[in-house]
């Protein structure tokens, strides 16, 4: 394991920009249930950081991203952008703080309007905003645009309607109107799962400079370790597991050094390119292949009727998401954390 | 050889004119042995599964000089009633998100019933049940549960498995696996693959991967070939192959995987854009993205190269990009 | 303005390459042309000559000439315009009523939704045609326009139900999430990011709305409730199966078949325009052009 440089204890207190404190999110389901999206999730994201938040289908890490983007008010809790609560009673979220929050969705091809051209489709936040003075100045800005997120030579993508271009291209465009309104975060829920292998590392490495040279934190949102820690580089990672935060820290930390079982078991997963390593990597840490029924969660440890190391304790009784004894900017909801019985 | 591919070339024909998907493909799948198609999107892998079966749509048009031969019969000539009976029996194929492909409204058991009652001559229930059941518990599906079930009381992953053991009903002796793991999440994708290993090791079946992901396959195949723009570009054995690409496309489709282990280096996406399928580029369709192309990479196309060891590249600059690969 | 008429020529371009369409919009135009342009041409002449009563048709009359001697084809121009402005009025009604509350009831959603969705039921499940039949006598109307507003009633729902569920459909695509979370307000997103997608539809209803007036306003104007002008098809129609015993004179086939076979062109060429507005509206179809 190698050290990474993060935010020094005890630095100066600064706002974060986004902030959810106790958010919980509960969906009525057919049959009278409640499905927990989010139970209980504090996340802060701070000026220029990159945090990955990664999980399986279902664990509610898509959710986290739509309250972050103040689209889906929270059952409980608090969300703040910018120190301002989003969802305070009768006071509706000033324009300006609204706007520090983008996004940059999945489906490139549903996140752009199908029936306008790329000209339409960036030119009017520019106009709606009155960013722009005239159509000529307009245009000169979205031909910087186009040139800023690497799609050259502007002209040629400027009347281009969204179905011609390949969906790297169109992720491309995303980002581009992602910027616009000068964000300090983005929330990018799984920008590259839709893009080809050769293309993915662009996209990053697109989203990378954005973020070194325009400050703009990301909350990258994604079911793949492996690009997370490609493009989280030194920032933070927080896994989730039935809508609960299990495992949080540095990127590297958690990858060298698993303390919660289900991480463990999604890392042993993560197939390798190397034929010799892959070979390796057969039969998963896991007593059930199956994730328990979202709407029926388990008793204690929400993990425990699949983990292969749990004992009495864990079937009655819910961890805490706690700091390690070793490195207390590494948190797991875990009654052992990284010491079980093997 | 199970599965010989001489020449194939099918275009789609389109209003602008004709878009080659496969573009003059010789190759040939081992006996026995797990082979992986590996290709980004646009690369016509898909389209040669489809090709085997003969499922592709209307607008495909096979060239004439094309063979697929199959235990030297040229699949290209069965009627349509010979073809009806090769699917299922003699190879099989579970495609991308094909857990969506269960009828809903049927149990498993009946939908399991029906395939074999549709293919076998002399049906019988007994036998028929008992042999559902085996591939069931071979999935690791517990039988007794899952006949009786309907597809959305299981799981995804489950509905996968259950599509694999319906491939399997009539013993084919090729089970072409198209994207295979695509909708699902990495641990069930780990858990296919280990029962899909285990599968090959106890039937000794041939199966053949067709997949966009590098590192899914490299556990389980021995062969792979890389497609792009409808050629092959590379092939060999997988150990070899995923240690030391020599295509300079192979290269730059490896490199840009990043990865979990060791430490974190620095990766580079392969420059450009994939062609245009109707206009290509001359020569050689990878040179407008290739670092080391050269005026005849411009003029002339590379045919596959054998570079010794089991290992074919279509490149002319083959010794230098391998040179340049091991640096 | 510049726009618009390139958007034209290029609609034009890609209508001209699906040869069934363009077939229909030729009709079409044929058929407006005969109902503005027609009757400034083509003078009418209702004075009658019983001596010339029920000529088949001839260089004089082209297409004969009916009970009381006139000419069919002068009365089949004139008619045209009727129909046409109630096929038109009709539709234009109909689009009005059916954007404005199948968008009311998709972007408002609870309560007004719901509410808007009974209604729409009530109309759909009472047989519109016995009802148009007596709201046009009981109205007794005189003019097209007034008549196309009275089909009009009738012909919104369905289109309503339909642009309600294309628009909530449209809303949870990311596209308008995007625009939310730009904080642009609902009347841009309704109009300049919804709009566009529903615009072909709405095209393509318009015509199917006209054509349902057409079919509509002949019938009931075949029974006789609402009698407009003599010249107008289906009064011709009526007084040709009716009134005059057309029917059963051999040498007055004209007067009956020709206002049935331009009702049957008419239609035909709309049905056949409107299998290509889909293709119009398209941009993949657009920038080949």
């Amino acid at each position: 394991m190698f050290q990474v440089g993060r935010g020094e204890e005890g630095g100066p207190v600064m706002t974060p920009i986004i902030e959810l404190a106790h958010v919980c999110m509960e969906f009525a389901v057919p049959g009278g249930k409640k499905v927990c999206a989010a139970r209980d999730v504090s996340l802060e994201i701070n000026k220029g950081e990159v945090v990955a938040v990664v999980g399986e289908s279902g664990c509610g890490k898509s959710t986290i991203g739509k309250i972050c983007l103040g689209v889906q008010k929270p059952t409980a809790g608090e969300v703040l952008i910018d120190g301002k609560p989003v969802w305070g009673r009768g006071l509706k979220m000033d324009h300006k703080t609204r706007m520090a929050v983008q996004v940059v969705h999945q489906d490139s091809y549903v996140s752009l309007n199908p029936v306008k051209t790329l000209y339409q489709t960036l030119s009017a936040p520019f106009r709606y905003y009155k960013i722009s003075k005239g159509e000529a100045d307009t245009e000169k800005k979205v031909i910087d645009l186009l040139n800023s997120v690497g799609l050259n030579p502007p002209e040629y993508f400027i009347g281009k309607y969204p179905f011609q271009l390949s969906g790297g291209q169109r992720q491309r465009v995303s980002i581009a109107r992602a910027t616009i309104l000068d964000p300090k975060v983005i929330i990018a829920d799984e920008p590259v799962s839709g893009v080809d292998a050769s293309l993915k590392i662009s996209i990053l490495d697109l989203m990378r400079r954005l973020n070194e040279e325009k400050g703009i934190a990301f909350l990258y949102i994604t079911h793949d370790l492996a690009t997370a820690r490609y493009f989280g580089r030194e920032g933070r990672m927080v896994v989730m597991y039935l809508g609960s935060i299990v495992e949080q820290g540095g990127i590297n930390e958690l990858i060298f050094g698993p303390a919660h079982p289900y991480l463990e078991a999604l890392l042993h997963a993560i197939p390798s390119p190397d034929p010799k390593k892959s070979k390796e990597k057969t039969g998963i840490p896991l007593k059930n292949l199956e994730m328990p029924d979202p709407a029926e969660p388990p008793t204690g440890c929400l993990f425990h009727p699949r983990c292969p190391y749990a004992e009495k304790i864990c079937e009655t009784g819910r961890p805490v998401l706690e700091s390690m004894e070793s490195d207390p900017a590494h948190l797991a909801a875990c009654h052992f954390k990284g010491k079980f019985r093997r | 050889m199970m599965v010989k591919f001489e020449n194939l070339k099918i275009d789609y024909i389109v209003r602008e004119g004709a878009v080659k998907v496969v573009d003059g493909i010789t190759f040939g799948v081992e006996r026995g042995r797990v082979t992986a198609l590996i290709g980004e999107s646009g690369s016509g892998k898909s389209t040669l599964a489809k090709a085997i079966l003969r499922t592709n749509s209307p607008n495909a048009k096979v060239s004439k000089e094309s063979r697929i031969i199959f235990n030297g019969e040229n699949l290209l000539d069965l009627s349509a009633e010979q073809i009806r009976r090769f699917r299922w029996q003699k190879a099989a194929m579970v495609f991308q998100a094909a857990q969506n492909a269960l009828n809903p409204t049927m149990r498993i058991k009946d939908q399991l019933l029906d395939t074999m009652m549709d293919h076998e001559e002399k049906f019988d229930y007994g036998r028929a049940l008992k042999k559902a059941s085996d591939l069931l518990e071979m999935v690791r599906l517990i039988p007794g549960r899952a006949l009786n079930a309907y597809p959305h009381e299981l799981s995804g992953g489950m509905r996968q498995r259950v599509i694999i053991a319906m491939a399997l009903l009539l013993d084919p002796e090729f089970l072409i696996l198209d994207e295979p793991t695509t909708a699902l999440d990495v641990i069930t994708q780990s858990y296919i693959f280990d029962l899909l290993d285990e599968i090959h090791k106890r039937l000794g079946i041939t199966m053949f991967f067709i997949t966009h992901d590098v590192s899914a396959v490299a556990r389980l195949a021995h062969n792979v070939a890389v497609l792009y723009a409808g050629k092959i570009f590379e092939t060999g054995p997988s150990e070899a192959l995923f240690r030391f690409p020599v295509h300079p496309y192979s290269q730059g489709l490896l490199s840009a995987i990043p990865s979990i282990e060791g430490e974190q280096v620095s990766r580079k996406a392969i420059p450009g854009m994939p062609p245009d399928l109707i206009n290509k580029p001359s020569g050689c369709v990878f040179h407008p993205r290739c670092y080391l192309a050269e005026n005849i990479c411009s003029m002339k196309e590379p045919p596959l190269i054998n570079m010794g060891e089991g290992r074919l590249a279509a490149c002319f600059r083959w010794e230098e990009a391998k040179k340049a690969g091991l640096s | 303005m510049k726009t618009l008429w390139r958007n034209i020529i290029e609609s034009l371009g890609i209508i001209s390459r699906n040869r069934r369409a363009f077939f229909g919009l030729l009709g079409v135009v044929f058929f407006i042309l005969m109902a503005t342009a027609g009757p400034l041409i083509i003078p009418l002449n209702m004075t009658a000559d019983y001596v010339d009563r029920f000529q088949p048709p001839s260089l004089s009359h082209i297409l004969g000439t009916d009970y009381a001697g006139r000419d069919i084809f002068q009365q089949l121009v004139h008619g045209s315009t009727d129909i046409m402005l109630i096929a038109f009025s009709t539709a234009l009604f109909g689009i009005l009523l059916a954007v404005i509350i199948g968008i009311l009831a998709g972007l408002s959603g609870g309560r007004v939704d719901m509410l808007i969705m009974r209604v729409i039921d009530v109309f759909l499940t009472v047989p519109a045609f016995p009802v148009m039949a007596i709201f046009a006598a009981l109205f007794r109307i005189r003019d097209p326009v007034t008549f196309g507003l009275v089909l009009a009633i009738w012909s919104w729902p369905g289109l309503a139900r339909a642009i309600r569920s294309q628009i909530l459909s449209l809303r949870k695509r990311e596209f308008i999430e995007a625009a939310e979370i730009m904080g642009m307000s609902t009347s841009h997103i309704m109009f300049k990011e919804l709009m566009p997608n529903i615009i072909p539809y709405i095209t393509i209803n318009f015509i199917n709305i006209a054509r349902g007036a057409i079919t509509a306003s002949v019938g009931i104007m075949l029974l006789g409730l609402v009698p407009l002008s003599v010249t107008n098809w289906g009064m011709m129609l009526n007084l040709a199966t009716f009134q005059t015993g057309a029917i059963y004179v051999p040498s007055a086939l004209s007067y009956l078949l020709s206002p049935m076979i331009a009702i049957i062109l008419f239609q035909y060429s709309l049905i056949c325009f409107g299998g290509g507005i889909d293709e119009m509206f398209d941009p993949r179809l657009r920038v080949q052009s």
